[in-house]
């Protein structure tokens, strides 16, 4: 029998605000264990936590940005658990109220489009995180230890309807997923940084088939690659299991990445007892459709619609488009090269081949280049007026990247101006033609094509600053042609 | 509604509350009180009634996103039960 893979996520993304969910404790990473916390977040007696203003209008951000609808009245609830990373033995999260329901996400799969439902979005509070003994950590054998810096840290979790249907598709949504979300400034999506995250449901059935298997929850998948690599062995898993006569045992299974292989969670089945109830310490939250409104104005262009606008505004190939609009800062970089004046295609070009190798080895994003958009522009003009050679753009540009001086003055500074005097180019002329005597012979001989050959040997001693055109120019009339 | 002795434990175990037999049969039959008492609710006819969500006429409750360091690290770590500063120390919490 052929079973159909049926792919659920639920993603975790931490929205990019400067205190956490409910206290003011900085959310900065990387701080000395314990620093980002106070009473609140570590679950102190006689304590109000207070909602995070920008917190929501970032969760609102995201949820119209995925098509959901905004709930007109949202609530916290507490969700009970008993686990040292949880200083108040609950978590505040959202239950039947969240934030907003039913939206979509469009991904692109192989060319195809694929429209990814959307159940809900919701905000909680982040849990703290344990560090075990392992042999030289330093963490005595029987005890472990606990840092609540990331007790707090506000986050949203987009949980989306079993629509995918291949690891595949699952890559592909969590990539779209991660470039509107930084598109929109919600979340940074840095998954070594904590600040995304995601749970896999994975369950099989026999082609065809509309009910639903049992399935299975996958944890401690820390990157993409991962995911995919998961949900294919979970399939492969479940798949012998149903084949060999077996029944699927619904759990939650820890993903081993250094043995791609994952492990039941003997977690016992009473820990999925919640019992949530509202959260008695918050008040409700309504928002008006004037709140909405003012947050949907000021989203800024999504991803897709930004990659056919490159399409038809600029006539780039959709190489060009889908690379140039990957990142929101290199669209804006890229625009304002253009807007400066320059040839969008060759814009395009330069950039994927220089701008962005440079800006790679140096660990920037592109509103970090050191190169402003208008000395790129600059640059490029030059080339088009045929001041300097394509070949010399390209050895100036990583000096300008170093000192961020506009083109002008690097060519000057470095000596390497169009050469567009004759009499120098004459001399250039008459030294490759007298190393050259049988390129000479061809061309004589009719062979015309051999004097793109001297054009190229000209230009090499010439440091590729002598100016191409007027070489062919001179070098034609040196042979009469 | 009667809360028996199993739900007694099941409840005890998710709160990790240790409670002798006693204790157990006690709350038992304190708890079941407790529910039939607030049961009463569940006969009033409360159609056309908004349900409620919380005590308080407040609605849109919000702070500003603005980091203030709080600075009690220390005095919490000397008030825990067990700390290797600047971590709590926990029994081992690995799953078997």
């Amino acid at each position: 029998m052929t079973y159909e893979p049926v792919i659920g996520l639920e993603v975790h993304v931490q929205l990019k605000t400067s205190s956490k969910l409910f206290c003011g404790c900085s959310v900065q990473f990387g701080q000395d264990p314990n620093r980002n916390t106070c009473p609140v977040c570590m679950g102190l007696p006689g304590v109000l936590p207070v909602l995070n203003r920008q917190s929501v209008l970032l969760g609102l951000r995201a949820a119209i940005a995925l098509n959901c609808r905004p709930a007109p009245f949202f609530k916290f609830d507490r969700k009970n658990y008993f686990y040292p990373d949880l200083p108040k033995a609950y978590q505040i999260s959202q239950y039947d109220l969240p934030l907003a329901l039913d939206g979509f996400l469009d991904v692109s799969v192989d060319g195809q489009a694929r429209r990814v439902g959307l159940e809900r979005v919701h905000m909680e509070e982040d849990a703290g995180k344990l560090v075990h003994a392992e042999p030289g950590h330093g963490v005595p054998a029987g005890t472990s230890f606990v840092d609540y810096n990331r007790a707090g840290v506000p986050l949203m979790e987009i949980v989306s309807r079993p629509d995918l249907r291949s690891s595949k598709e699952a890559h592909a949504y969590l990539d779209a997923l991660k470039q509107i979300m930084r598109y929109i400034g919600v979340s940074d999506c840095d998954m070594e940084k904590g600040s995304l995250r995601c749970d896999a449901n994975v369950s099989i059935r026999p082609a065809g088939s509309s009910t639903l298997g049992v399935k299975a929850e996958l944890k401690n998948l820390n990157s993409f690659k991962f995911v995919e690599r998961a949900i294919d062995g979970e399939i492969a898993r479940q798949t012998e299991i149903l084949q060999s006569g077996g029944k699927i045992v619904q759990e939650t299974r820890g993903y081993d990445s250094a043995s791609n292989t994952s492990h039941a969670q003997r977690s016992k089945e009473e820990a999925h007892d919640y019992r949530y109830f509202p959260e008695p310490d918050l008040p409700g939250f309504s928002l008006s459709p004037e709140n909405i409104e003012s947050v949907r104005k000021n989203i800024p262009e999504l991803p897709a619609v930004r990659r056919a606008r490159f399409l038809s505004e600029y006539h780039l190939p959709d190489y060009d488009a889908d690379v140039l609009t990957a990142e929101s800062t290199m669209a804006d970089y890229f625009e304002s090269v253009a807007r400066e004046g320059a040839d969008p295609k060759k814009a395009s070009n330069f950039i994927m081949a220089e701008l962005m190798h440079d800006l790679k080895s140096a660990g920037l994003s592109a509103d970090q280049s050191p190169v402003n958009p208008r000395h790129l522009a600059e640059l490029l003009k030059l080339v088009a007026d045929g001041k300097i050679s394509g070949k010399i753009s390209k050895e100036i540009f990583p000096v300008m990247f170093k000192s961020g001086k506009s083109p002008a003055e690097v060519l000057k500074e470095e000596n390497m101006e169009l050469i567009s005097d004759a009499g120098v180019i004459a001399a250039f002329i008459d030294q490759a033609i007298a190393e050259n005597p049988k390129a000479v012979q061809d061309i004589k001989g009719g062979k015309q094509s051999t004097l793109g050959f001297l054009v190229g040997q000209i230009m090499k001693k010439s440091r590729g600053q002598a100016d191409p055109a007027l070489v062919t120019q001179e070098l034609r009339k040196k042979f009469g042609l | 509604m009667t809360i028996d002795r199993k739900t007694v434990d099941h409840v005890a175990a998710l709160a990790r509350l240790g409670l002798t037999d006693d204790e157990k049969s006690k709350l038992a039959t304190e708890l079941s009180g407790i529910l039939d008492h607030v049961e009463m609710l569940s006969k009033l006819n409360t159609d056309g009634v908004d349900p409620l969500y919380h005590i308080l006429p407040l609605k849109n409750v919000f702070r500003d996103d603005e980091a203030r360091p709080s600075d009690v690290r220390d005095d919490v770590l000397k008030h825990a039960p067990h700390a290797r500063p600047p971590f709590f120390v926990v029994p081992n919490v690995l799953e078997e």
